[in-house]
């Protein structure tokens, strides 16, 4: 089984400076914000797409599967967006008469919805590249650094650890109800999964006591290791990004104002 | 004595009574296993050690001295009596190889520089650099155990304790992780595991506790504890394997009695067929007299490529023909090379192959194995490698045994050992960079190298 944890700990970007990943993907997500014109949040998510895919080595039907499961709710409201107009005067694009009501998109709205839409995947392919080439084990150092509370810190790295204990587990208890039928109607689906969230409950109470006996036995004084992953900038990763920003900025100059409708 | 418990005796809530009234010493330095059947009381008793759990009665002693149950005393322990638990992923609770191995350092209060330095040092010794930044659960089980132990290793314990150290693992990985506790304990740990595994118990152990239903049934060497049938039986146990089929041997008089054999060249040792063969014979030779037959080769030979056979004659026929029994000596003998991969040089290790007319290669530890599979070395064997090149170099190959600094001088003693026990007398040599300091005492095991029956 493979999650976005497992793809961003294979990706080869995993190993570049989390601090540049994040300014970068912080400037993508507020330019593509502040756009005025749907073309400059085009431009930013095919950028991101193609450093996912090419930098990132990720697989590509696997991130387009990603990427269309959320393309359809986005779809859908802006579509919703399209019907909701605000200016008087607009020229209308199209009505729909339904009984009493007519449904009207106006050019302004039209081009409202785009905008949504484009910067809509624009975040979302920015934040997809974040997640997919940064795994949370960088995120903690990461975090770390901007001395989070310890407590929280120690929670968090310790629920992530056991949260694939625990899914691996989930999967075999699914998997020995299944083989015996257990998810054959309705009516066992409820029962199965009843039972299997009670064991699952019980096994984590138990994991519980075994992690602090573990702990204990290896002295533990509250204290738990961060991993301080130190990734330089090369050259080449601030000529890549600089010219990533130069990039964006032209195209937010020259592309004002341009709207589709 | 460094681990002792007088009147040991623990009872869960629910009224089982998990350990009951045992008395133990711990001899130092050695390999100690625990053997019983599940639920025998092995894993209760770990918890005891190592202060985890209180006595009902009775009292456990480290050094001498009764352990203390406050923390401090408690935290002085376990830093001395390490424990691996059985299911790697209790013991494994950091999201990296590195932050896990870090853990004991940093609650003891180890600078930032010292941790590093410990870290590292683990990571290299165990063959886990690559990983360090790995999430545990992108390991396999075998990984899993050495960053396990690695994390035990990294407080620099005396006492070592493994809690079923093998179960899950596949061959490879379990004699990977027998190599450890083999390196371990020859730099001066005491290393105890539980096991319900008979065989491996009676392979590798120095001295046996048997368990059965929270009492002490019997201890002692492994040879001791394992030649009483019956307790064994009675604890729900089997005899080990090639202890029954040595047994099966010696009934049918096909090898020598009143033995232990505790590996195949031990048993191979024990193992004496008689030699016949109907030869022509020239009348004037008698019953009893010896015949020098010369040299045999090819299919007529046994143990070499080559052997010179002397035969007593127990039988003369009419015909001419005598059935004479065979007494064969082995010209062209095998050898056993060590060579330590922490000096590796290719260029030097390639004159060594050339040079010795190597034929069998084999390596230990995990370490060996990536120097060797990094470059391009064929390694024929990656499991029970001292085993299987005594077992070679008796039918004349000549074997190399790729390991790391810390196993050459172990894989010298057992071979040695077998040297010695057996009176079959094998070259066996260190040789390149790293083999200069044992190479000395290692002289007069330099023989003509002839092997000797009787």
């Amino acid at each position: 089984m493979r999650n976005l944890d497992d793809i961003a700990l294979l990706s080869p970007l995993r190993r570049k400076n989390t601090t540049l990943k994040v300014l970068l993907v912080i400037f993508a997500l507020l330019a593509g914000l502040f756009s005025s014109s749907p073309i400059l949040p085009i431009f930013i998510m095919v950028c991101m797409i193609f450093a996912t895919l090419v930098f990132g080595k990720i697989p590509p039907a696997l991130y387009f599967k990603l990427f269309l499961s959320v393309l359809g709710f986005v779809a859908v409201s802006c579509v919703l967006f399209a019907f909701v107009s605000t200016g008087k005067g607009d020229e209308i694009l199209l009505a729909i008469p339904i009984f009493r009501w007519t449904l009207t998109i106006t050019q302004e709205s039209a081009n409202y919805a785009v905008l949504i839409f484009t910067r809509s995947l624009s975040g979302i392919a920015s934040l997809f590249f974040l997640s997919m080439t940064t795994p949370m084990l960088e995120l903690f150092s990461y975090f770390k650094r901007f001395s989070f509370l310890d407590v929280f810190m120690e929670l968090v790295m310790l629920i992530y650890r056991y949260i694939f204990v625990f899914l691996e587990l989930l999967l075999s208890i699914q998997s020995a109800q299944s083989m015996r039928f257990g998810y054959r109607n309705f009516k066992t689906s409820l029962r199965s999964a009843g039972m299997l969230v009670g064991s699952l409950f019980i096994q984590t109470l138990e994991q519980g006591d075994r992690l602090y006996l573990s702990m204990n036995s290896r002295c533990y004084d509250g204290k738990l290791p961060y991993y301080d992953a130190k990734y330089k900038i090369l050259y080449s990763d601030a000529l890549v990004s600089m010219i990533f920003v130069a990039a964006v900025a032209t195209v937010y100059i020259y592309t004002r104002g341009i709207q589709f409708f | 004595m460094i681990l002792e418990t007088k009147n040991l005796e623990f009872s869960y809530p629910d009224g089982t009574k998990a350990v009951d009234d045992i008395s133990i010493t711990i001899p130092q330095g050695k390999k100690v296993s625990f053997v019983g059947k599940n639920g025998s009381g092995k894993s209760t008793l770990f918890l005891l050690l190592n202060g985890t759990l209180k006595p009902k009665k009775g009292k456990v002693l480290f050094g001498g001295k009764e352990v203390d149950y406050s923390s401090s005393g408690l935290r002085e322990l376990r830093k001395k009596v390490g424990i691996v638990f059985q299911n790697s992923d209790d013991q494994l609770f950091a999201p990296t190889v590195y932050q896990d191995i870090a853990f004991g350092p940093l609650n003891l209060g180890y600078s930032k520089e010292e941790i590093d330095r410990v870290v590292n040092q683990m990571l290299d010794h165990f063959g886990l650099q690559a990983l360090k930044d790995k999430p545990p659960h992108h390991l396999s089980g075998g990984q899993k155990k050495r960053v396990a132990i690695a994390g035990v290793l990294a407080m620099d314990p005396d006492i070592i304790i493994l809690d079923e150290p093998l179960s899950n693992l596949d061959p490879v990985g379990a004699d990977e992780i027998l190599d450890i506790l083999n390196e371990l304990n020859d730099l001066g740990k005491t290393i105890i595991i539980s096991t319900h595994d008979v065989d491996l118990a009676y392979k590798w152990s120095d001295y046996v506790l048997l368990l059965s239903s929270g009492k002490l049934v019997n201890e002692g060497t492994s040879g001791y504890v394992f030649s009483n049938d019956e307790e064994v039986r009675n604890s729900a146990l089997k005899s080990p394997f090639i202890l029954d089929v040595y047994r099966e041997l010696e009934k049918r008089w096909l090898a020598t009695g009143n033995a232990q054999p505790k590996d195949i060249p031990e048993l191979v040792q024990l193992l004496h067929s008689v030699d016949l063969m109907r030869v022509d014979i020239s009348p004037e030779v008698a019953v009893g007299e010896c015949v020098n037959l010369g040299v045999l080769f090819g299919d007529y030979t046994k143990e070499g490529l080559y052997e010179a056979v002397n035969s007593r004659v127990l039988f003369k026929s009419d015909d001419g023909t005598a059935v004479v029994e065979l007494k064969r000596r082995v010209l062209k003998p095998g050898a056993i090379h060590v060579y330590n991969m922490d000096e590796f040089d290719k260029a030097e290790f390639d004159k060594i192959v050339d040079e010795y007319d190597i034929n069998f290669i084999g390596a230990m530890g995990k370490k060996s194995k990536d120097i060797a599979e990094n470059n391009g070395i064929d390694v024929v064997c990656n499991s029970g490698v001292i085993d299987k090149s005594i077992l070679n170099a008796i039918t004349g190959s000549r074997c190399l045994i790729l390991t790391s600094s810390g196993m050459v001088s172990h894989t010298a003693k057992r071979i040695r050992e077998y040297i010695q026990n057996s009176g079959i007398r094998l070259i066996f040599s260190p040789v390149g960079k790293g083999a200069l300091d044992i190479n000395e005492e290692n002289t007069q095991d330099q023989t003509d190298g002839l092997i000797e029956v009787e």
